[in-house]
């Protein structure tokens, strides 16, 4: 009986976790948003690259977490981690929920919203759930671990980081989709509607229609930046890209703010404001990109600082990256994943097979070796 | 252990198609103003400062009926939080004004403003007022 509510306990808490890093992980750029908005609350002022950071140890933490419950490596740690991290989340929570600081709390991304209340309920269950795993661990539970095995997940981990932090969100949850008009209005969101900061005539055909700055003509590339001043980034990146871009495309920067301190930015003609609640309701992340054919738009990604300045480094094209990042390139990359941990599972589970394998083609391998040499005599 | 990494995977794939379906719901309006003369066309707050302490602004915004039925003003909506429509049902007889006004919160806001109230009318008709401005440190 004990070792079965064990089972059942670990089992709960490891695809909690899992699931919650996976959606997390599949858009990473949204989660960035999420913790910044964490980090607001608390007055902690993160740059970028120390969001970024953030994200990816917790995105980490609750694989790692959810990997070992699942896999039975290093129970007496990661029970105890497991407990803490539920502790310090039921914290979190109950003050985000008792003060009204946040809508969702962003546990499962954008694609499960919780409330912060029902998330304070979930995780009182979740402490309850590592309180009895703890409670229940008996010395057979131990598993001892196979280190090739820890080896290949970390080695999986670190995968999944790198795609989270290069790849766009899998399903885009926004209100602006591709093949979307954005001239249409969704009722209760965001209209899509820039301003241009120094109101001067662009080079690009705008038509004034009811106020509203509508896109007409030629295919454009529009650059997102939200939450910092455009000031705080490099602006190489915008002007290496900008050298990379097709010729024929035109270029509008957007952004939600601009100090007046950057007054190079500020005479720059084609700079236009947004409204950061438009930004949100486009993307997910720190910066996108955005190309409109006649006001639909034809492609469409969003990047935070690593993917940003890997697109600097490369000298990419940024035509060739919307059209590199297709949805199929990620579905591929969830299945190969899925793969992977049932091999890993299936290596773990029946220990002496793949080693006894491993062993014969090694002895196969020596063989062939050694006749070879002799026929080369 | 086979079941759980099944149940992860299908967990996984229907919470993705939760959010899919539910975003597919966002009602797309059109928007007629042509019968209607908007004054101010958008409602400008300009440069606000964070560091006045009044961070709650008012606005207001007189609707002529240009038609020559009377208007029946119905629901009103807005796209972000920080706006409070203080606003009554009414009928706008033709060539008569209505007003809608309220206030805007800016606490949290920050950098370019520029929100949106759909103000709807009749039976499926819709006119969308426009509040902008800029919040500075």
């Amino acid at each position: 009986m004990r070792n079965i509510i064990l089972l059942f306990v670990n089992k709960i808490l490891a695809v909690v976790f899992l699931c919650s890093a996976f959606v997390k992980g599949s858009e990473f750029n949204s989660t960035t948003v999420t913790v910044s908005a964490y980090l607001d609350i608390f007055n902690l002022n993160f740059g970028s690259e120390e969001v970024l950071l953030t994200t990816v140890f917790f995105v980490c933490l609750e694989l790692l977490i959810g990997v070992f419950l699942l896999f039975n490596f290093f129970n007496q740690y990661t029970k105890w981690v497991c407990l803490i991290i539920c502790v310090f989340f039921l914290i979190l929570t109950y003050d985000v929920a008792s003060n009204n600081l946040l809508t969702d709390c962003g546990c499962f991304g954008s694609m499960w919203m919780i409330d912060p209340w029902t998330s304070f309920y979930k995780n009182i269950i979740l402490v309850l759930l590592s309180i009895l795993s703890i409670v229940f661990r008996t010395i057979k539970s131990e598993r001892k671990h196979n280190g090739f095995i820890v080896f290949l997940l970390f080695l999986w981990i670190g995968l999944f980081c790198v795609r989270a932090l290069l790849y766009p969100a899998m399903i885009d949850a926004s209100f602006y989709r591709i093949g979307d008009d954005v001239s249409v209005v969704r009722y209760g969101a965001p209209i899509f509607e820039i301003d241009n900061l120094n109101n001067q005539n662009t080079p690009l055909n705008v038509i004034e229609s009811s106020d509203i700055d509508y896109i007409d003509g030629e295919e454009i590339f529009i650059f997102f930046n939200r939450r910092m001043d455009i000031a705080d980034i490099d602006f190489g990146i915008y002007r290496n890209a900008i050298s990379n871009l097709n010729k024929d495309h035109s270029i509008l920067f957007v952004t939600t703010y601009v100090s007046d301190e950057v007054a190079f930015i500020k005479s720059h003609k084609n700079l236009y404001v947004i409204d950061a609640s438009l930004f949100n309701a486009i993307f997910p992340s720190e910066f996108g990109l955005l190309r409109l054919n006649n006001g639909v738009i034809t492609g469409k990604m969003d990047l935070n600082m690593f993917s940003m300045k890997l697109v600097d480094l490369l000298c990419v094209d940024l035509t060739d990256i919307l059209s590199i990042y297709t949805i199929d390139n990620q579905i591929v990359f969830w299945i190969i994943s899925f793969l992977f941990l049932y091999f890993c599972f299936v290596l773990e589970e029946y220990k002496d097979g793949p080693l006894k394998v491993c062993n014969y083609m090694m002895n196969r391998f020596v063989k062939i070796q050694k006749q070879f040499i002799r026929k080369a005599m | 252990m086979r079941k759980l990494i099944v149940f992860i995977l299908v967990g996984f794939v229907l919470s993705c198609q939760k959010k899919d379906n539910v975003d597919t719901q966002i009602e797309q309006k059109t928007v007629n103003e042509i019968d209607f003369t908007l004054t101010p066309k958008h409602f400008d707050i300009g440069v606000i400062s964070k560091s006045n302490h009044d961070s709650i602004h008012d606005f207001s915004f007189d609707i002529l009926n240009n038609t020559t039925d009377s208007v029946y003003l119905g629901k009103v909506d807005v796209s972000c939080g920080c706006v409070n429509v203080i606003y009554k049902s009414n009928v706008i007889p033709p060539g008569e004004h209505g007003i809608v006004s309220g206030n805007i919160n800016i606490s949290n806001q920050y950098g370019h403003l520029s929100k949106a109230i759909f103000v709807n009318y009749d039976v499926d008709g819709l006119i969308v007022l426009r509040i902008k401005g800029d919040v500075k440190d």
